[in-house]
């Protein structure tokens, strides 16, 4: 590890971080080289987070030394990694909700008007928005939502200004945590436009994504970890895909799909007619027994807007539903649990674990009953052997399964809402983008347990982003444009080529 | 959008940063017209200028301490003590005047403790880790009794001067002192709370405290001063209420606290923070002893004073979220 080499920005020596029962971090070193990209691989719980907030001076190490420019340094607090330099996008939500995104793009560092020799600073809050309107256009073409609260938009714009936030710092690292996973194609690429560009100025970033396509689009060398330790760093030319994956789960894991055939029953939900003004137009479709159906769609197509409408999460002009082939009123997400649907919601951190709780709470929760003798005494060991069954086929990491969720990995938490969906048994699952953050060895393992449900007689309704997923998982699929279904497609049919044609407004 | 042109958009970025008039606000200075106009008929002598004076004059200390408690409920936090330091800071002052100290070293003496106490306040909260209500619900007690104890139970006297005489009771161009320095008070305090690093970092606390550590800002610190400014506000009240009253005894500023958390939750400040508005605090302040100076007028019986103001508070915490949930019904069908 040449230290003196000027080529290395950041070099990290035998980093140690131990929480209670978890070993996050043991003797890792890394070096980040100035104006590369560097990829940061590893299974959920690997250690991957734990090692950026060292970084950004979240938590402190327990041992090990970092060099910022040859120099040891001890990152105080988040203030201090900026100083040197250090600009970090977490993986989990950071911004303060009732500000707006001029005022979170700026928190810590605003621009003032300076009177009375400095001794007075007013913001100056007309500099500000223009700053972060131009990095804000960037992304978006209209620049509407700046001044409202970031709580009243949604995960993806969340996402957007968090970082305009991070880019917005002049940084000589750029430390990107699973910046695309709420992000939609369009802000992707530009997305990955900047980190070019960043790299063509001499600045590093490090990223961290689980998805290895997208990975390769960028990265100069990649960096595995597994169980807290470093693996190997592979130069990006040297290496693929199955290589990254088998250092990174330490096992023979086959990434093909293999579909199942399952036969196909009795129709279990129809939804007919749904409509709700400027979003969806007249969405009819069915879902029978044994059938996984995709939903296909550029973002901001509507197909979360679809799943939510048919839950009753979000209100309807117009539309009905049958479950079984007889009507059923749904105006709440509560009544389609009744009628026995459930829905593994996109944006599971605002919808989905309870992370005061421990993990065997969460994953029986919604089903409570199940695990309940006699009505109200709770089967204590009925619960935990269910829940300790899912940690392990999801290969959830976790000391023990009476860890409260708060402390589990970014894909963790994601695997046991996953876990407590997956429990409900309903008759009709729906997934929103059910593997975004998850490893790829618990991803086979999702697949599995959903092959597993319909292989029982329920329906599954998924939408993915992730074209070869869908095409390998579905019977069928719809494709959808503009609030519209414009076209269905059987399994022999779906190519990505024609999935995309339809999707993209080829057609009309 | 496009051609709606950026004068547009900074016009109304200027709007927003001058006084932010937002819906609740509005409906704050209705109440009150409702008050002034309901209680015009009901006494001929409630619209005089006197009485309106006195009113402003009256709701002057407990506005004062409100606007620090609305920093402090901005962050989430809230500070018990302030009645007490109040109290304590009021009896410094009147101690050292008692004594022959200088007028001004007095006042900075009793301003200086104030300070110390509220920095006391964040310390225990940020260093001890506990929780804020505790932290000075403790501070309240314990400042209570060394009062008491100060004082012998004896009330403070005779330290009056002429010139510390004018904070409690001078007027300028007839408005009383206090009601002057809750006017400037506003006005700086506004400031500093829209228009200045400290109130967007205090906003941001509230609604966030991971969002303002990862930003690189020192949390511990920034609860230290919001503490420290709550403590030097009370003590300012303090002092003006010593001079103003020209007895400082044990009880002085008992039970203020809660009313300057009423003014401010009446003003529409969340108790959950990273809302608040020091106008707002200013009406709620105005509201609550506008209509204990109604029911004085009317001979109401003052215990029946208390239920009412329970009742208001009420009022004030259900409006928002009823408001709330209409909209969303309104938009949801
Ligand atoms: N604050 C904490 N307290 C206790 N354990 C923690 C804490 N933070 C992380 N861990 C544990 O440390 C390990 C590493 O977690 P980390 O978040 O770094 O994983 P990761 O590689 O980022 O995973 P993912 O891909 O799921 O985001 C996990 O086992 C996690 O449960
Ligand atoms: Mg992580």
């Amino acid at each position: 590890m040449a230290v003196e080499d000027d080529h290395v920005l950041i070099s990290l020596t035998g980093i140690t971080k131990e929480f209670p029962g978890v070993k996050a971090l043991e003797n890792v070193s890394l070096d980040v080289r100035k104006g590369e990209v560097l990829a940061l691989v590893g299974e959920n719980g690997a250690g991957k987070s734990t090692l950026i907030k060292i970084l950004s001076g979240l938590y402190h190490k327990d041992n090990g030394e970092i060099r910022v420019r040859g120099k040891s340094v001890e990152i105080q607090d988040a203030r201090h990694a900026q100083e040197l330099g250090i600009s970090t996008i977490f993986q989990e939500p950071t911004l303060a909700p009732h500000l707006t995104a001029v005022e979170n793009v700026y928190l810590g560092r605003e621009i003032y008007h300076s009177y009375f020799g400095g001794t007075v600073k007013i913001l100056n809050e007309k500099e500000m928005y223009q700053e972060t309107e131009k990095l804000y256009r960037n992304f978006f073409s209209t620049v509407e939502d700046l001044k409202r609260p970031v709580i009243e938009l949604g995960a993806l714009k969340n996402r957007v200004i968090e970082i305009a936030k991070a880019l917005s710092v002049k940084a000589s690292v750029v430390i990107m945590d699973e910046p695309t996973a709420a992000l939609a194609e369009h802000e992707r690429e530009v997305l990955f436009d900047f980190i070019r560009a960043l790299k063509e100025q001499g600045v590093s970033v490090i990223y961290v994504s689980h998805h290895l396509k997208e990975l390769f689009l960028l990265a100069d060398r990649f960096h595995v970890m597994r169980d807290g330790k470093h693996i190997a760093t592979v130069s990006a030319d040297e290496t693929d895909i199955d290589q990254l994956v088998s250092m990174m789960v330490g096992r023979e894991i086959s990434n093909f799909i293999a579909k199942e055939t399952v036969p196909i029953g009795e129709e279990s939900l129809r939804v007919i007619g749904l409509n709700q003004p400027g979003v969806l137009k007249n969405i009819n479709f069915h879902i029978k027994k044994g059938e996984i159906v995709g939903i296909a769609g550029l973002a901001g197509s509507g197909r979360t807007e679809t799943v939510r409408a048919v839950v009753g999460a979000d209100r309807i002009s117009s539309g009905a539903v049958e479950v079984d082939g007889k009507p059923f009123r749904i105006q709440s997400p509560r009544d389609a649990i009744r009628a026995g649907i459930g829905l593994l919601p996109e944006n599971r951190k605002l919808h989905g674990a309870l992370i005061e709780m421990s993990v065997s709470n969460n994953i029986t929760l919604a089903s409570i009953k199940r695990v309940l003798s006699k009505k109200f005494v709770l089967k204590k060991k009925a619960e935990l052997d269910i829940a300790s069954d899912y940690v392990q086929r999801l290969g959830i990491k976790t000391p023990t399964v009476h860890q409260k969720v708060r402390f589990l990995s970014g894909g963790n938490q994601q695997k046991v809402i996953l876990a407590k969906w997956l429990f409900t048994k309903p008759k009709v699952l729906i997934f929103d983008e059910p593997t975004i953050g998850i490893d790829v060895g618990a991803k086979v393992e999702v697949y599995n347990l959903m092959a597993e449900f319909v292989r029982g007689g329920g329906g599954i309704l998924m939408v993915s982003s992730d074209l070869p997923e869908l095409m390998g998982l579905s019977d069928r699929i719809y494709v959808m444009h503009k609030g519209e279904f414009v076209h269905e497609f059987s399994r022999d049919e779906a190519t990505e080529e024609n999935i995309m044609y339809y999707a993209s407004g080829g057609h009309q | 959008m496009e051609n709606k042109g950026l004068e547009t958009v900074y016009r109304e970025n200027n709007f927003r940063f001058s006084l932010k008039i937002d819906r609740y606000l509005l409906g704050l200075f209705i109440v009150l017209g409702a008050i002034i106009v309901v209680m015009s008929f009901l006494s001929a002598n409630f619209l005089t200028h006197t009485n309106l004076l006195n009113v402003l004059q009256q709701a002057s200390f407990v506005m004062i301490l409100a606007f620090g408690m609305t920093f402090v409920l901005s962050t989430g936090g809230i500070d018990l003590s302030v009645g007490s330091i109040c109290g304590i800071c009021g009896g410094m002052a009147a101690w050292l005047l008692n004594k022959d100290v200088n007028v001004a070293i007095a006042i900075a003496a009793a301003l200086l403790l104030g300070v110390i106490i509220g920095a006391v306040n964040g310390l225990t909260i940020t260093k001890l880790n506990l929780s804020p209500f505790m932290a000075t619900l403790a501070m309240m007690i314990i400042l209570r009794g060394i009062l008491y104890v100060w004082t012998g139970a004896i009330p403070f006297r005779s330290y009056m001067t002429s010139s510390f005489q004018f904070l409690g009771s001078g007027r300028i161009f007839g408005v009383q002192f206090p009601v002057i320095v809750a006017i400037v008070l506003l006005v700086v305090l506004l400031i500093l709370y829209r228009k200045m690093k400290f109130g967007r970092h205090i906003l941001a606390l509230g609604s966030s405290e991971e969002a303002v550590r990862i930003s690189g800002i020192k949390v511990d610190m920034l609860r230290i001063k919001v503490y420290a400014l709550s403590g030097l506000i009370a003590a300012a009240a303090g002092v003006l209420l010593a001079s103003r009253l020209a007895t400082v005894n044990p009880e002085m500023g008992k039970g203020y606290e809660l009313e300057a958390i009423a003014a401010a939750i009446i003003g529409g400040t969340a108790l959950t923070g990273g809302k608040g508005t020091l106008v707002g605090t200013a009406l709620g302040a105005i509201i609550l002893f506008m209509i204990k100076n109604a029911m004085n007028l009317k001979n109401v019986n003052p215990y029946w004073e208390t239920i009412v103001i329970g009742f208001i508070i009420l009022l004030a915490v259900a409006v928002p979220i009823l408001a709330g949930y209409i909209k969303g019904r309104v938009k949801n069908s």
